[in-house]
């Protein structure tokens, strides 16, 4: 399972043989968190005309989200190699060398997440738990309904909550995630690096790289990451229960 | 000569006096209007949290209160009151105003609505939000966004 080249015909040179860069919870949690932010901004932005003016869907997504990002937090140092937070945080050094070189010229690839990237990826991640975390506290516009934990607060510190759970994504995450694709999209079609495909297929090109010749895939990864599933729901639904959180009205049907 | 032109300015200044005075009234009651409609629908929001239990009588004149100031509001957005007076009008409401204006009435269609429909809790649960919803939905399009 460690040395796995195979030759990859999709890649469009026939017998180009190929390594394992992600393992499958990983792409898996990617895809899903792309599919949950979309939800969780649409259920906002058009709950008038869903006709959830209580906000059911935009809070069961980010209560989602805030599981699977817990999730991928434990999966940083129980996951294969290309998801170990250590594996890939980069010392000062190595960020500068690479961001300088990166800018200008082909500059070593990586099998994993980049320095850049991994700057990226700690940003969104934080960011984005930042987010989900603020929306627990939040209060809506009409105030006909709340996140589980609003009442832990004051009516003032209710205020700054909700006005930052807006202000952060309206103003600094979503740029993020716009550098996000497109730094994306210029590996893929300016570097000939194609991390997009990368993460879907979890294959890469085999090349030399600066981290590591191929992903160290963990034993039984899909058993592992369910478990590490259930720890993270366990982690928020439960953390907010034993905090006093009270779940308003939250049946979809 | 002299008198002439001294005359001129004071009646420019006392007609330029009047009209302000006349934005700033406007103004001032429709903020005081929209004020008292969402200091109404402070109890009902509790009750929708469920921080204090629902009461019917509460949730009632709430709505009577919605029912009363948006059906004057619709007039109180002339021509000449787009600012002064710490307005936190958009330019927009007067780019559409009917649709600005048809949310005043589409909130007392509801209000009404709401008001027949006004049974126990869970009827109060279901109908509620359909009231409060317009607060926001206008509140987005038309209002100062608030920092």
């Amino acid at each position: 399972m460690a040395t796995d080249t195979q030759p990859d015909s999709a890649s469009g040179r026939p017998g180009a043989p190929t390594v394992i860069a992600w393992d499958l919870p990983t792409r898996l949690f990617h895809w899903l968190l792309v599919a949950l932010l979309v939800t969780a901004w649409a259920t906002f932005e058009f709950s008038e005309t869903l006709g959830d003016s209580v906000l059911k869907w935009h809070r069961w997504t980010g209560l989602l989200i805030l599981t699977i990002l817990v999730w991928r937090m434990l999966w940083g140092f129980f996951g294969s190699s290309t998801s170990r937070f250590l594996n890939f945080l980069p010392a000062p050094a190595t960020l500068t060398r690479y961001a300088g070189v990166a800018l200008v010229r082909s500059e070593a690839k990586f099998l994993g997440h980049n320095p850049l990237g991994a700057v990226m990826i700690f940003a969104l991640l934080g960011l984005l738990f930042a987010q989900a975390c603020l929306g627990l506290f939040t209060v809506e516009h009409n105030d006909l309904t709340a996140g589980p934990l609003y009442r832990l607060l004051s009516e003032d510190a209710r205020k700054t909550a909700t006005s930052w759970h807006r202000f952060l994504f309206e103003s600094v995450t979503v740029w993020l995630i716009a550098l996000h694709i497109a730094a994306n999209l210029a590996y893929a079609f300016l570097r000939n690096d194609p991390l997009i495909k990368a993460m879907v297929t979890g294959r890469k090109p085999a090349g030399d790289y600066a981290d590591a010749q191929h992903a160290e895939i963990v034993s039984r990864p899909l058993l592992r990451a369910g478990l590490l599933l259930v720890i993270a729901a366990v982690v928020v639904f439960g953390g907010i229960w034993a905090a006093g959180g009270k779940f308003l009205s939250m049946r979809l049907w | 000569m002299h008198r002439s032109i001294i005359t001129l300015i004071a009646l420019a200044a006392f007609t330029a006096t009047g009209a302000i005075a006349q934005n700033l009234e406007v103004i001032k009651e429709r903020k005081s209007l929209l004020e008292q409609m969402g200091k109404s629908a402070k109890e009902p929001g509790k009750m929708m949290k469920q921080e204090i239990p629902f009461d019917a009588a509460t949730v009632d004149a709430a709505l009577d209160t919605i029912i009363a100031n948006a059906s004057k509001l619709p007039a109180l957005f002339p021509e000449d009151s787009k600012s002064g007076g710490k307005t936190e009008a958009l330019p927009a409401i007067w780019e559409n105003k009917d649709e600005f204006t048809g949310r005043y009435d589409k909130l007392v269609a509801d209000a009404k609505a709401a008001k027949a429909n006004l049974g126990d809790e869970f009827a109060f649960m279901e109908a509620w939000p359909k009231v409060a919803g317009n607060c926001g939905g206008c509140h987005k399009k038309y209002r100062v966004e608030k920092k």
